[in-house]
């Protein structure tokens, strides 16, 4: 290696780790400021002098962090669930069945992805409202079934690559559409539907508009809305605070390791590259 | 899509023909009905429903409803925060391209390039901001920023710079929350252009730098023009979504304050909404948005056709 690549090499990397940096700071930060005590939260030490527990202990007291996490991955999981099942349904319906309207209804479903979330939010809160879902799971979930619609785009490709022949084949000897999409086609689209499940988890748990309007209530409210009404109390308590955040972000940050490669993959193939 | 798209085998079905014989007509509406069925009860009725709204006056739960007919845009076009917010929306949604765009291009060329050994450690990093919530993120950021305990301005005073109110100051403000909502826009940017990076064939690569090539050449001679179609969806991506991917960043961080420095369209419609309980006028501009949205995602998906074909 020249001098000149080592030294282009060296400033990639430094370039690099300073983005890195920028990206992982905020959790550091909040990591060491959670372990500190009232006195030290003025200190700019990144390893605590005198760590302690304390913020934990008093952010447990009143932070139903348990709660919070299990009513978000619940919801979270049901919608992806449910998304998935809808998705495959349809994906498979428009490509399998040549019938009026399918073209149709392939673009409607495409022209709904990019209908900005805000612009709905009146109505259906009146809807959620009148349905008496306010502050309940059903009210949480429901709206967020419409994302299945970048599902069925997805799939849709995939199940038209699918070899047709192959799925004519099982058709003759006997297998009604039930049999070819149960045993060959999903089994076949694994990764895909994976990759797809880890997506929609991903974006119901990160949902914040809709849980902020129909769960404010403790009793249902994500990790999100749970976050900022304890913001709200706590006012300027920063250790407490980064406490909270830390113990939210616990979950998630050990998901994404355990799952990164899922996670990474599912990313790539839902935006689209 | 392109990845997975172009994995068909050659003789794969193009649309789909011959059913057997006996399958009732109803048998595909079974399938799609489901999908269908939610995306008309929570995306399309509720936008008629908007257009609708937004020629009464109402207060979200009072009986009386008067029609007004066009009063809630008039009302609206003659707010000074609706100009304002419309202008700040455009000021996010350029604001962003630096850290959506740029500088994930840039990083992701680099690590991919002579990042070596430390190439999945990197991506690891750059990517976890996505997944954490936003909400979550914010809280994080409005502690480094806080402008008398922040670490940023601890640092800052450490260099001789004077303590910024990074989220109270009329001109940083939106800054501030360009930068929070990019922190985490940077991670989504970056693992697209890694994604496309790595589908990249290297013989030509190769080649060039057999043939002497510098890595800047190579760069900006061959990567390069093979990424234009990623580059353009993730600008399209940005202009697009810029000022909804804020929309935490400012409930979190500001409010939309100080005085409407950082408020935007949605932010607005929010506040319209939730805020002041004023369902006609939210409504009105719920319509007016996506009226503009719609047109702004035509035009730009025509014009990334354009320069995709180009190609």
């Amino acid at each position: 290696m020249t001098v000149r690549e080592l030294r282009a090499t060296l400033s990639a990397h430094a370039l690099v780790v300073l983005v890195c940096v920028f990206s992982a700071l905020p959790v550091v930060w909040a990591v060491s400021t959670s372990f500190k005590g009232p006195a030290a939260i003025f200190a700019p030490d990144l390893v605590p002098a005198d760590p302690t527990l304390d913020n934990y202990r008093a952010t447990l007291a009143t932070f139903p962090v348990a709660r919070l996490v299990l009513n978000t991955g619940a919801v979270a999981a049901a919608v992806a669930a449910l998304q998935l099942l809808l998705a495959v349904l349809a994906a498979y319906g428009l490509v399998r069945f040549r019938f009026r309207g399918g073209p149709v209804v392939l673009t409607a479903l495409a022209a709904a992805i990019i209908v900005p979330q805000q612009c709905l939010i009146v109505p259906n809160y009146l809807l959620a409202a009148q349905m008496g879902w306010i502050d309940t799971y059903v009210g949480l979930a429901a709206p967020q079934l419409a994302g299945c619609a970048l599902g069925v785009l997805l799939l849709h490709q995939h199940v038209r690559a699918f070899p047709r022949s192959l799925l004519d084949a099982a058709q003759i000897d006997g297998a009604g559409h039930a049999t070819v999409l149960w045993r060959i086609v999903v089994p076949n689209l694994r990764p895909v539907l994976v990759a797809l499940a880890v997506l929609f988890f991903i974006t119901s748990w990160n949902e914040y508009l809709w849980p902020l309007l129909v769960a404010s209530g403790t009793e249902r409210a994500t990790v999100q809305v749970g976050l900022q009404a304890f913001q709200t109390e706590q006012g300027n308590d920063w250790g407490r605070m980064m406490a909270a955040a830390v113990l939210v972000t616990a979950p998630v940050l050990l998901a994404y390791g355990l799952a990164q490669r899922w996670i990474v993959a599912a990313f790539v193939q839902g935006t689209g590259r | 899509m392109t990845s997975t798209t172009t994995a068909a085998p050659p003789g794969a079905d193009r649309g789909s023909g011959a059913r057997p014989a006996g399958t009732g007509a109803a048998l595909p509406w079974l399938h799609v009905a489901p999908a269908l069925g939610v995306v008309v009860l929570w995306v399309y009725l509720p936008l008629l429903a908007t257009l609708a709204l937004s020629f009464f006056r109402w207060n979200l739960t009072g009986d009386e409803r008067p029609f007004v007919g066009l009063d809630n845009y008039a009302a609206l076009l003659g707010d000074p925060a609706f100009a304002r917010a419309a202008g700040n929306t455009l000021i996010y949604a350029l604001g962003l391209l630096p850290l959506a765009v740029l500088l994930p291009l840039a990083v992701a060329i680099l690590v991919w390039n002579r990042g070596g050994r430390l190439r999945q450690a990197y991506r690891t990093i750059l990517f976890a901001p996505v997944i954490l919530p936003p909400v979550v993120g914010a809280v994080m950021w409005q502690w480094l920023l806080h402008p008398l305990l922040g670490v940023v301005n601890l640092a800052l005073g450490g260099i001789g710079v004077g303590p910024q109110n990074w989220l109270g100051d009329r001109d940083l403000a939106i800054w501030s929350v360009i930068v929070v909502t990019g922190w985490k826009v940077f991670g989504l940017g970056f693992l697209i252009f890694s994604a496309a990076l790595s589908g990249l064939e290297r013989n030509q690569i190769e080649a060039a730098r057999v043939d002497g090539a510098t890595e800047g050449e190579i760069t900006r001679a061959i990567v390069l023009p093979l990424l234009t179609p990623t580059i353009l969806l993730m600008t399209f991506l940005t202009v697009t979504l810029g000022a909804q991917w804020a929309f935490s960043a400012v409930h979190v961080l500001t409010q939309g304050g100080p005085a409407g420095a950082t408020d935007n369209l949605y932010y607005l419609l929010y506040r319209y909404a939730f805020g002041y309980f004023d369902t006609g006028t939210a409504s009105a501009l719920a319509v007016l948005v996506f009226a503009g949205f719609a047109v702004l995602a035509l035009a730009q998906l025509r014009l990334t056709d354009r320069l995709g074909h180009d190609r």
